[in-house]
């Protein structure tokens, strides 16, 4: 065998990392993060206080003049919303082992453009163009990046899945822990039959249809069926794939979650349909987290702010949330337990790998989920000891809204950050095969998605958020 | 005594599983990914066998890391 000299690189990790992921995971991270928040506004709301002042948002504007006089008068409260979102993002990736020198003036540059962008999303005007900030967002990063070539070390501030994942901890404080188990049973069962058919649709239109290699396929199923990026390169791993297969995977999931990004909320749009049943198709048809909420928060702020559109803003990111994050993210650990214990057991030729240990199923569970879980169950113990006048009037405003202030903050980020790091200059070639695998599944995907949402369960998710 | 390494992926050096080199390899990893998040796990690539799999593999390749 010939010999490979190995490429000069930081000495990885002599062993598996085991509980030392508590500080060198961004989800572990988020979970701090995301709960050290929700539990300091906690803190100042039971002292009678609040956090309100400093989770600043722009307020509705019609012209320049109005957009500029609230800015000015709370520069003070932008100023502090800044520094705390820099001192703990630049914290955290310090220990995460990210250059500071690198990281702190991205991420100045991420906050700056994220201001703007939340400034467009309060025009009056805004949603009669479809200037939802999602959209703007990812657009503008998007063109910057494909237009202007930034620096690479800048990408250092780009973290979209630890503003999202932050963010989705976030999330979870504003969504009753009641309408988890109310609600979860349905998503898990119309999450598990899309996930399943699209990612056998993948595999089999791959593998016999295209002649793929099994672990192609089974990259491109996973991308397409469980959840985008992540799921592909924990089941590369899993089945120990060939390098590059994650990396087609990985494209394939960007194209098509970016085109749905755009795609669904439109479709939605144009048919009127409720924001709690999008939410739920969202969160069924699209492949990533970070897309998804991109576009389940685009339609709920269409939802919000204009009258033929029936639903809230609420109903849109919860349906996306229960469909997504619980019917599908937290089970990625089975999907690479079971992929993996077929890899070994029936593709290898010969038995030189390690046979899986269900203990897969916990080291690879998205971590964040349990902050949001947390989070949930917080507040809604909380909230749990006043009465629904009583919430309204004060827990609301003084608490659960900051809080979804700060969540809309990091959400932002993460946008921008999609856009800013979605180069299609630098992804992998797929080719016309795993083109055409992955297409099959997300046409499958799309439709089967709609039926259930729309026709099967549409009474169900349209009750989201009453 | 000398210390005795498990022979496994992790102790070879034809494996990497830093987040940051990850990241690089895999084109795209970041938009919607990260080489930092639970669902890797420990996974790296191997450069002698061209694959990204657990560390805690091991195949007729192995070669101690000094």
């Amino acid at each position: 065998m010939e010999e490979k000299k190995a490429e000069t690189t930081p000495m990885p990790h002599s062993s598996g990392m085991g509980w030392k992921e508590l500080w060198l995971k961004e989800d572990w991270w988020a979970v701090w993060l995301g709960l050290g928040i929700v539990v300091v506004a906690y803190f100042f709301f039971a002292s009678g206080s609040t956090i309100k002042p400093i989770a600043i948002k722009p307020a509705k504007w019609h012209t320049f003049a109005q957009l500029w006089s609230d800015f000015i008068s709370h520069i003070g409260a932008y100023a502090a919303n800044f520094i705390i979102w820099l001192v703990i993002f630049s914290v955290s990736t310090a220990i995460l082992g990210f250059k500071q020198s690198e990281f702190i003036p991205s991420f100045i540059f991420v906050y700056i453009f994220s201001v703007i962008i939340f400034m467009i999303g309060a025009w009056d005007k805004a949603h009669n163009y479809n200037l939802e900030p999602p959209l703007v967002a990812l657009a503008l990063g998007m063109i910057i990046s494909n237009v202007f070539r930034l620096p690479k070390w800048m990408d250092t501030g780009f973290r979209v899945e630890y503003y999202i994942k932050t963010g989705i901890v976030l999330l979870g404080a504003t969504l009753p822990f009641t309408l988890i188990i109310w609600a979860g049973p349905i998503a898990f069962v119309q999450a598990t039959i899309v996930s399943v058919t699209t990612f056998l649709v993948i595999f089999f239109v791959g593998t016999k249809a295209l002649g793929l290699d099994k672990r192609l396929a089974s990259c491109l199923g996973a991308g397409g069926a469980v959840c985008g990026v992540s799921a592909a390169i924990a089941i590369g791993g899993a089945v120990k794939a060939k390098k590059e297969y994650p990396s087609i995977a990985i494209t394939m999931v960007i194209i098509w979650a970016i085109i749905m990004i755009f795609f669904l909320p439109l479709v939605s749009r144009a048919m009127g349909l409720h924001a709690g049943i999008v939410g739920a198709w969202v969160g069924t048809s699209e492949f990533a987290d970070a897309a998804g909420f991109a576009a389940a928060q685009a339609y709920g702020t269409m939802a919000q702010n204009l009258p033929n559109i029936p639903g809230t803003e609420d109903a849109a990111v919860w349906g996306f949330t229960l469909m997504k994050v619980i019917g599908r993210d937290i089970w990625i650990g089975i999907w690479a337990f079971v992929l993996a214990l077929i890899s070994t057991m029936k593709w290898e030729a010969e038995e030189s790998g390690v046979r899986p240990s269900p203990a897969e199923i916990w080291w690879r569970f998205p971590k964040f989920v349990l902050g949001f879980f947390a989070a949930s169950l917080l507040m809604t113990a909380i909230s749990s000891g006043y009465t629904l006048e009583a919430y309204n009037k004060v827990v609301k405003p003084m608490l659960v809204g900051p809080i979804k202030t700060m969540r809309t903050w990091s959400f932002i980020f993460c946008f921008f950050s999609i856009g800013l790091t979605t180069r299609f200059r630098e992804l992998t070639k797929t080719g016309a095969k795993p083109f055409w695998a992955f297409t099959a599944g997300v046409v499958v995907n799309v439709i089967l998605g709609f039926i259930l949402s729309v026709l099967v369960f549409g009474n169900y998710w349209s009750s989201l958020g009453k | 005594m000398e210390e005795v390494k498990t022979k496994c992926c992790f102790n070879c050096m034809y494996f990497n599983n830093d987040p940051e080199y990850i990241e690089r390899a895999f084109a795209g990893l970041r938009v919607l990914g990260s080489g930092y998040s639970s669902v890797k796990r420990d996974d790296g690539i191997c450069q002698l066998d061209d694959r990204y799999l657990s560390g805690y593999n091991v195949c007729d390749g192995y070669k101690e890391r000094e």
